[in-house]
Formats: C-alpha cells, sequence, structure tokens
C-alpha cells in the first residue's frame, strides 16, 4: 500500500457525517458555556467563603461569650484560620487558569504532570495545612472549658458544651474521628484518582523521551 | 457584527473541521462520541483563542488544541473532559450517501494499527496523515524536525506493513 492510498484512507473517515456551524450563533454559544463554567466556578468559591464568614462570626460570637481564656484564644485563633482560608481561596482565584492547551504535546504533558502532581501533594498533606490547626483549635477549646459556675456564666446553650472531663474525651474521640475520614477521602482521591493520571503522563512521556533517545541513537 | 479576531477564530474553525473531527474519530473512547469531543475542542479553542500568539499558523495552533483536548480526554486527565460540552450550534448530520463499506473496512483497519502504536507515534502518525510538514509536526509536538524526520521513517514502515498484513 502506497502512503497516497493510506492518506486518502484518512482524508475520507471525516465523510462519517457532516459538520454544520451555525456562525451567527456559535460565538454566543461558546461565550455562554464559558460564563456557565465561570459561575460554577464562582458559585463554588462563594459557598466556601460564606461557610469561613459564618464560622468567623459564630467564633468571634465565641471569644466574645465564653468567659475561659483558653478557649478564648482557641476561639480567635479559629477566626485568624477562618480568614487564611478565605484568602487561599481567593489566592486560587486570582491564579490564572490557563488550561496549558496551547502548548505544544510535549510541553503540555510536562505542564499536566506538574499541575497533577502539586494537587496530589497538596492532598496528600491536608492532615498539616487543613485537617490539624483546626483539629488542634478544637481541642485547646475543648479542655479550655472550665466549671461555668465559676464566672457565673449561664447561656443558653451551655448543656451542648462538653463540660465534665468524659464528655470532653468522647467529643475529641468524635472529631477526631471526623478528621481521620478527611484525610482518608482525600488520600483515597490521591490513590484512585490523581496516582493514575500521573502515572499516564510519566509513562506517555517516557515513551516520547526514549524515542527521542532512539531517534538521536539512530541519527 | 463580528469584529477581526472572532472572524478569524469562525473562518479557522469552519477550515479545519474535518481535520479536527478525524483526529476526534480517533481518540474518543467510549462513553465520549466523536462529536462530543468535536464540541469539546471547539470550546476549549474558544476559551485558549486569548493565548494565541500568531508565533505559528493558527491551523498548527488548532491541531495542538485538538491533540491536547483528545488526549487528556483519553487519559481521563480532566474531570471537566467527563461533562459533556453542549453546542447547540454545532449540527452532525449523517453523511445522506452512506459510508462506502470497502471504505469503511480499510478505516477500521487504519484505525486499528493506529492504535497498535504508541501514543505518542500515534500523535505523529496522524498529524502525518494530515498532511503537515516535518517542521509543523516538530511545533505541534515539541520535537526537533530532525528527530520527527527519523521517528516518522519508522512508524510509517510499521504502519504500512499493519495495514498491508490486515487487507490481504
Amino acid at each position: 500500500m502506497l502512503d497516497k492510498e493510506l492518506k486518502d484512507i484518512w482524508r475520507n473517515s471525516s465523510q462519517k457525517e457532516k459538520i454544520k456551524f451555525d456562525l451567527s450563533r456559535l460565538l454566543i454559544d461558546l461565550n455562554t458555556k464559558m460564563e456557565h463554567l465561570e459561575k460554577t466556578i464562582r458559585r463554588r468559591d462563594f459557598r466556601e467563603i460564606t461557610a469561613c464568614v459564618i464560622g468567623f462570626f459564630l467564633f468571634g460570637y465565641f471569644a466574645y461569650e465564653i468567659p475561659f481564656p483558653i478557649t478564648k484564644a482557641a476561639c480567635i485563633f479559629a477566626m485568624f484560620y477562618f480568614l487564611y482560608v478565605v484568602y487561599r481561596i481567593k489566592k486560587a482565584e486570582r491564579k490564572d487558569s490557563e488550561s496549558g492547551l496551547s502548548l505544544s504535546f510535549r510541553d503540555q504533558l510536562v505542564s499536566r504532570k506538574i499541575h497533577l502532581t502539586r494537587q496530589a501533594d497538596l492532598l496528600n498533606s491536608v492532615l498539616y495545612w487543613y485537617v490539624l490547626p483546626p483539629f488542634i483549635m478544637n481541642i485547646v477549646f475543648i479542655l479550655g472549658l472550665g466549671d461555668p459556675t465559676v464566672y457565673h456564666w449561664e447561656p443558653r446553650l451551655l448543656h451542648l458544651l462538653p463540660l465534665t472531663t468524659p464528655e470532653k474525651i468522647k467529643t475529641i474521640i468524635i472529631l477526631a474521628l471526623f478528621y481521620s475520614l478527611i484525610v482518608w477521602l482525600n488520600k483515597r482521591a490521591v490513590q484512585k484518582t490523581l496516582n493514575p493520571a500521573i502515572q499516564e503522563v510519566k509513562r506517555v512521556l517516557k515513551e516520547l523521551e526514549n524515542d527521542l533517545k532512539s531517534s538521536t541513537f539512530d541519527v | 457584527m463580528s469584529n477581526q479576531p472572532e472572524q478569524t477564530f469562525e473562518h479557522a474553525i469552519e477550515a479545519n473541521k474535518d481535520r479536527i473531527y478525524r483526529i476526534c474519530r480517533i481518540y474518543a473512547v467510549s462513553p465520549i462520541e466523536p462529536k462530543d469531543l468535536f464540541q469539546e475542542v471547539v470550546f476549549q479553542a474558544w476559551k485558549s483563542y486569548p493565548q494565541f500568539a500568531c508565533r505559528s499558523s493558527i491551523g498548527t495552533w488548532i491541531y495542538r488544541i485538538a491533540l491536547n483536548v483528545c488526549l487528556r480526554s483519553k487519559m481521563r486527565l480532566d474531570k471537566e473532559n467527563e461533562r459533556k460540552v453542549q453546542v447547540e450550534s454545532i449540527q452532525f448530520l449523517p453523511n445522506t450517501e452512506g459510508e462506502d463499506p470497502a471504505q469503511k473496512e480499510k478505516y477500521s483497519a487504519l484505525r486499528e494499527c493506529i492504535s497498535t502504536l504508541t501514543e505518542s507515534n500515534r500523535t505523529l502518525i496522524i498529524l502525518y496523515l494530515e498532511e503537515l510538514g516535518y517542521k509543523e509536526i516538530a511545533e505541534v509536538m515539541g520535537l526537533t524536525e530532525n528527530h520527527v524526520a527519523v521517528k516518522m521513517k519508522r512508524i510509517r514502515a510499521q504502519l504500512l506493513d499493519c495495514i498491508t498484513n490486515k487487507l490481504k
């Protein structure tokens, strides 16, 4: 078979379907899709920021209301933590969302590998930047709770606070389990989704690099 | 009324639609259909269009986008790609003449032979079949022209050998 025949078979393969564009609507449709995508991202960020703002004011209220100094300090740290999370979300928003699709095949794979590895590192380290700070604050908050009668403190929701040692231990165990679940879910996402994708990118890059080496050898 | 860059984009997509479709047909993996992939390529091309720096021709740039989108979809590298982009102003009409059975058989053989190649070789041969010059292929792939030339000789031989055997 000749090269020309091969190219003819290839060229004719687009005859299966005829593609028609309504050019008067194409860009309008594409822009609508893009806006929809951006709105979805904005809505997700808005939900996360709203949760942080609620958390900030809730712990602000706790810091004002709760008389125990250690718990008060934990509440103030929690408020700073919520501000930090908002900062991270805003920073991620500002980051250029360039997809790298305009790059060459090879550069795009390298850029994808870097991006996926960063994501995997981020999820693998949630224990340190996402879980431990609030967990430690929660522990300080709980351990700082003392005897309300000493401060003549009688808020309406007093019965919800773990004031006795067994209640405190029980609450800390529940929180530890909850935070462990978060760590596990993130690690699982890395194992199930990100690691296979990284391996796949590495495989194709290796193919390309081996090809380069063998081609150089051939030359 | 459309302005100049928008018109350039529209013309480029119109001029390259068959090429994009051929690439999508090779890379579409169930449940994603070639037309889903085609719409995704057009959408991503429009999204990336502000980054088109005119360093290469718009045709070469579209090849880059198409191959990158198709590869990401095949390798499931993007969660977004799992969501289908539906662009109503792009219509796919079945060819009324129908596909010639002999042609269909030859295409199946070609497709099978292409699928036996490694991912990078597959991309190279697709660009070759699209009749891109070695310089343009090198640009799309991020390789040197020399490497493309050497590799192409080997891949072409491999492909021709495979398809000749299949169509015996």
